[in-house]
């Protein structure tokens, strides 16, 4: 099989990252942090994100990959664009991002990481009692 | 939108022809990056480029207007040179203010607050010679004359040379500031290619004497993948791709390849597929192939 | 045109000349006895003169290995740069008889003897500011030895020029245009025309090493 260390890490849907790393499309990573702030109510619904020239600034990128992550969002119907003020976290941002995200985790993450249990020889009776134990720790 | 476009450029020094015949169009409001090797021509390229030496073919163009001794042209340019002082330069008796104000006499729309911010910020002595200065404090009397100038057309050549880390974000920083307040074109070059990476919209790859990518920085990077993987394996699927950069190590061999538009890294093959950042895809297009 | 560079370096180098000219007489000064004073001032034009030519000399080496690099390297255009360097050479060859006129006119007694030579001393600076530009073009043709050897080439032959000249002229203590047959006017004037002469072939030789000049810094 082909195994992909992919640049489209949104995919894989793995850990948020605060700052910007490399290996991975920039304007994904922009992305990907707009999202986790308006997740964890950093950003509210119906409130203006940051410019692509402040996001520029902010990260020292070049704002036109800036711009390129926004209108991501934008396509996504996570951020709309007003007429002159700015860009704007749409209504329904967060649960439409929650819902993406458990999709993402369930087709890719979920995936990988049974394929990995698989090659290991661990069961799934094993599986359910890892889980149950690492429940009992937390 | 204005352009600054070289037709044809020839450069030979004697016998030795250092650019051969380059064609590049630079547009008005980006920020341009241009790498190359040590003795690439990226010095002589620029120098071309703002009328400081003669091309020996070909000519520069601003807005269709020849740029060669032209003033209306060359009041729109403004390339900071890396200031090499040595000890029987005449120049090292400069002091920096004197060397600043002699640029602010050229330069026709020259900031003398943003000049006297940039000295704080960067905490140069005015009063200094030119001579008495480290090699960062001359980069960040070039990076001062570049931004201060307020030129359209802003070539660095570079600047970030001896620079800490701290100065040279700061530099990543007051030219984004610049950029994304005035939309002014920048043309810079330098080494440090992967802390440039995210701030260049295109990058112009110059090797030998060519320029051998003009391309957007994160569309270029978006289509190159490292392949490795048992020899055969990766051969039989980077087969029909563009390659470059193959090494080998025993029994595995890795290549970077470029995808073109609706290409793809064929199925089926026990490879792994990596992406790669600006660096790895100048060292792959411009450092040969080396076998380990 | 931006020419507000070379207008400054030209009364930089006025200036400068006319600084080295003092130099040279208070030098001059602390080693005269007092009966010898009175001719002192008699001399000060003299020294003047002398410190303009000599620091034109030096400056326009210079200018050429340090300010016309960095002009160009500003965005000068060749042909600015070409005026600028004769921008100059003429300020000092009008600046510094001038001042010499404006001594002779506050003290007629000891400075007015040079009025009729001043045209002539103008046109001598003129000179040796267009040899300073050989030496400056030599130097940005063949480097550092290549300007060195060029003056010294020049210096000989200068001083060789002088030793003649004076070995002809002391003969039975006539005067250089009596030996050519000419009057003294005419002499001057052909002297005139020789310094000017030169100056402006030179501007030519100038303006080829321009017109393909290359900033290397």
């Amino acid at each position: 099989m082909v195994n992909y260390v992919s640049n489209e890490q949104r995919k894989t849907g793995e850990e948020m990252q605060e700052f910007l790393t490399e290996q991975k499309s920039i304007y994904l990573q922009i992305c990907e942090m707009i999202e986790t702030d308006i997740l964890r109510g950093i950003l509210l619904e119906e409130e203006r994100v940051p410019s692509t020239n402040e996001l520029a600034r902010l990260y020292t990128i070049n704002p036109a990959t800036a711009a390129k992550g926004i209108n991501l969002l934008v396509d996504q119907g996570i951020l709309y664009k007003k007429r002159g003020i700015g860009m704007f976290v749409a209504t329904g941002a967060a649960d439409k991002i929650r819902t993406r995200r458990k999709e993402v985790f369930q087709k890719t993450k979920l995936f990988q990481f049974l394929q990995e249990a698989k090659s290991l020889g661990i069961t799934k009776e094993e599986l359910v009692s890892m889980i149950s134990r690492w429940e009992e720790q937390q | 939108m204005s352009q600054l476009v070289c037709h044809g450029i020839t450069k030979s020094y004697g016998d030795k022809e250092v650019l051969h015949g380059i064609d590049l169009t630079l547009e008005s409001g980006k920020i341009y990056g241009l790498i190359g090797r040590n003795g690439a021509g990226k010095t002589t390229l620029l120098s071309i480029l703002s009328n400081q030496n003669p091309a020996t073919a070909g000519a520069v163009t601003l807005d269709q207007e020849p740029v060669w001794e032209n003033r209306k042209a060359l009041d729109r340019l403004c390339f900071s040179r890396e200031l090499n002082i040595s000890s029987e330069s005449g120049l090292g008796n400069y002091r920096v203010k004197d060397y600043l104000r002699a640029a602010a006499t050229y330069y026709t729309h020259w900031d003398r607050d943003l000049e006297k911010n940039l000295m704080t910020t960067f905490g140069v002595d005015a009063k200094k010679r030119l001579n008495k200065l480290s090699k960062g404090m001359l980069s960040m009397v070039t990076i001062i004359v570049a931004l201060a100038s307020k030129a359209e057309f802003t070539l660095l050549d570079e600047p970030v040379a001896g620079l800490d880390v701290v100065a040279r974000e700061q530099f990543y920083r007051l030219l984004l500031q610049e950029y994304t307040q005035t939309g002014r074109t920048f043309v810079i070059s330098t080494h440090i290619i992967e802390e440039a990476a995210d701030l260049l919209e295109e990058v112009i790859i110059l090797d030998q004497g060519r320029v051998i990518r003009k391309e957007n920085t994160q569309e270029l990077v978006g289509r190159a993948f490292q392949v490795t993987g048992l020899a055969e394996q990766v051969e039989a699927a980077i087969g029909n791709l563009e390659t470059h950069h193959k090494e080998s190590l025993g029994r595995s061999e890795s290549a970077m390849v470029f995808l073109q538009k609706g290409q793809s890294i064929p199925e089926g093959y026990e490879i792994t597929v990596q992406p790669v950042n600006l660096q790895k895809v100048f060292v792959a297009l411009c450092g040969g192939e080396t076998q380990i | 045109m931006k020419l507000k560079f070379w207008f400054q370096r030209a009364l930089f180098t006025l200036f400068g000349g006319i600084g080295v000219g003092l130099l040279m007489m208070a030098v001059t000064v602390i080693q005269m006895t007092g009966e010898r004073m009175s001719s002192f001032w008699t001399r000060m034009p003299a020294f003047l003169l002398l410190g303009s030519g000599y620091f034109l000399l030096i400056m326009m080496m210079m200018t050429y290995k340090v300010q016309l690099p960095l002009a160009v390297s500003f965005g000068s255009t060749r042909k600015e740069s070409l005026l600028g360097l004769q921008l100059i050479k003429c300020l000092c060859a009008i600046g510094a008889p001038v001042f010499v006129l404006g001594y002779g006119l506050l003290f007629p007694e000891v400075g007015s003897a040079y009025f009729p030579l001043l045209p002539f001393y103008g046109a001598v600076i003129l000179l040796t500011g267009t040899v300073g530009s050989w030496g400056g073009m030599a130097y940005c043709r063949w480097g550092k030895l290549g300007a060195l050897i060029t003056v010294l080439v020049i210096a000989f032959a200068a001083m060789g020029l002088g030793i003649v000249s004076a070995l002809v002229f002391s003969m039975e203590n006539t005067h250089a245009w009596e030996i050519l047959s000419m009057s003294r006017t005419q002499f001057v004037v052909l002297g005139i025309s020789i310094c000017i002469g030169i100056y402006l072939l030179n501007i030519l030789l100038e303006a080829r090493v321009l017109r393909c000049y290359e900033v290397r810094m």
